[in-house]
């Protein structure tokens, strides 16, 4: 008989990915917490995550899976940046043969026009941060949050924040070292105070099953927590747990970690 | 009052406590902000229900399906709900402050036209920028992942859905970029060349954004699932006109191809008091078919 089937959906911290532009000259090809948990768990490793993708990917991939795979044994979702947006595109002509379907991920907050393929300029981006702002994207979230537990209630899943959820947008203005983590600070607070108030006034907050999700309710000022905030209660001063000082992504020993908590929460639920 | 009209007006007040709802969500198609009811209205009366219209100018479809979990989250005797899905390319947001002007804290841009300029004087810049990220082959997925989750939503609640405007608006290389002209700052090229790059398409080629909608809904992953879970509940599935389907629009000009009698105006060709009555009929046709 086969071996039943994880399927791991997220974004940079879950994928296998064996070069970074971020670090060249690290080793990238270690295991990623999907295969570590895989192991454990004795199942068939079947890894979705994908570098720079939000929410929508990942919500879109929970789809797909279901719809195309069986003998699915745990889902596990690791959610991303909730400012991230996705977008897919077709690489053959009018998709007439052959729709291969690629995905495009724009992060309004960071200013890497260059490496987009369409690139959205400073200004666009400015006004893309007003729609797409601290409030728009908790409630979007937590609606990811219940589409997935929806689509997942006959199976077992576990969801986990990975990233940070929300990040603070890139100052295109060249200020003093000291000055930007000090507006850095003031800003991400004024983010994350309008993003838990949003969340905890929102009607689908009590819709979430806190058992199923790992750190819930995900702002550490509410009790919650999310990957970043787990390795760095480990490692504070992000020298063990993470690729290095340029390369906040978990490292070997990092990812072996984010497995065991998933082990450990899978084991409550469902061992 | 007598007591005879006192017990009327109670008994009257009572059945009308008990009357189940009509939950109606979309964009301008089916919001009531004329001097005339739309359909909705119409609909409700018919079925003796009461009328709970959520429909919103400028709406695309991740605000209808937002308002479809509010719905089932908080409302109670539900009898119906009818789903009016939008045009396909729109962006939907939420916003808090409530200085900004902008109903029920929702933002919309719509790629195909300039409203949102309304509210932010950089809707140009946005406008050219998005179109080759939410190009019609993504729209398209998109629309039809919220339709599949839609369907999880209301499974267990009676319910329809109906395709209003045209899914996708009909644009392609010779006309694309023209509404840019509006404020003084147009960039057709750039928006001509990411629309060919979004579909794939040489320098030379002509993109035709319903043909690239058409293909993108006919090879996705999801529209054998939709098939089997959807189109019953679905008025005028496959929607698209050249598979067989039809939406709003597609019945109100087999009726009056010039447009003359069942639209606002040359201007504005949102359906009049006549086309929402026609609408209403439509649904519920198919409300009758499937439930009575």
């Amino acid at each position: 008989m086969s071996r039943k089937k994880l399927i791991a959906i997220g974004c940079s911290f879950t994928e296998h990915y064996t070069t970074s532009s971020q670090s060249p000259d690290v080793d990238h090809n270690f295991p990623r917490w999907p295969q570590v948990l895989a192991d454990k768990l004795n199942m068939e490793c079947i890894n979705l995550g994908k570098c720079g993708m939000g929410n929508d990917y990942i919500s879109s991939k929970l789809i797909d899976t279901l719809l195309a795979e069986k003998n699915i044994g745990l889902v596990v979702l690791m959610w991303s940046e909730w400012q991230r947006m996705d977008f897919q595109y077709v690489e053959s002509a009018l998709g007439l043969f052959d729709i291969n379907h690629k995905w495009l991920h724009f992060n309004p907050h960071r200013d890497n026009s260059e490496t987009e393929m369409f690139p959205v300029d400073l200004n666009c981006r400015t006004s893309m941060l007003q729609y797409n702002n601290s409030y728009n994207v908790t409630i979007k979230s937590l609606r990811h949050f219940l589409f997935a537990q929806m689509l997942l209630k006959d199976i077992p899943y576990l969801m986990i924040q990975g990233t940070r959820h929300i990040s603070v947008v890139q100052s295109p203005d060249k200020i003093p070292r000291e000055e930007e983590d000090r507006t850095k600070r003031r800003m991400r607070w004024q983010n994350v105070r309008m993003a838990t108030s949003a969340m905890l006034t929102s009607k689908i907050y009590d819709e979430i099953n806190e058992d199923k999700f790992i750190g819930w309710p995900i702002f550490w000022g509410i009790g919650g927590y999310n990957v970043e905030d787990m390795l760095n209660k480990l490692d504070p001063e992000q020298k063990e747990l993470r690729i290095s000082a340029d390369d906040a992504h978990p490292n070997d020993e990092g990812h072996k970690i984010i497995a065991q908590e998933i082990y450990d929460a899978y084991a409550k639920i469902y061992i | 009052m007598t007591l005879w009209s006192f017990q009327n007006y109670i008994m009257l007040k009572s059945s009308r406590k008990k009357r189940k709802k009509l939950i109606a969500i979309g964009c301008s198609y089916t919001e009531n902000y004329k001097s005339f009811p739309t359909w909705p209205t119409h609909l409700a009366k018919e079925l003796d229900m009461k009328c709970v219209n959520l429909g919103q100018r400028g709406a695309g479809n991740n605000y209808i399906l937002s308002k479809i979990i509010d719905t089932v989250l908080t409302e109670k005797n539900i009898g119906l709900v009818v789903v009016m899905w939008s045009q396909f390319q729109r962006l939907d947001f939420q916003y808090e402050d409530s200085t900004v002007p902008v109903r029920d804290q929702w933002m919309h841009i719509n790629l195909d036209y300039d409203r949102t300029k309304i509210y932010w004087k950089k809707w140009n810049i946005l406008q050219n920028d998005l179109r080759g990220l939410h190009n019609p082959h993504s729209a398209t997925q998109n629309s039809l992942r919220t339709f599949i989750l839609a369907e999880n939503f209301l499974k267990d609640i009676p319910h329809l859905y109906i395709q209003g405007a045209m899914p996708i608006s009909d644009y392609n290389t010779s006309t694309l970029g023209i509404t840019d002209n509006f404020d003084g700052t147009p960039n057709p090229d750039q928006i001509r060349a990411a629309a060919r790059a979004a579909a794939g398409l040489d320098d030379n080629e002509n993109y035709d954004s319903i043909k690239v909608a058409v293909n993108s809904f006919i090879k996705s992953p999801y529209l054998n699932y939709a098939e089997k879970n959807v189109s019953k509940k679905f008025i005028g599935w496959p929607i698209f006109h050249i598979m067989g389907g039809y939406c709003v629009d597609d019945i109100l000009d087999k009726l009056d191809p010039e447009q003359k009698e069942l639209r606002i105006s040359d201007e504005d060709t949102h359906p009049n008091a006549e086309g929402h009555k026609i609408i209403s009929q439509k649904i519920y046709d198919a409300y009758a078919k499937i439930y009575i």
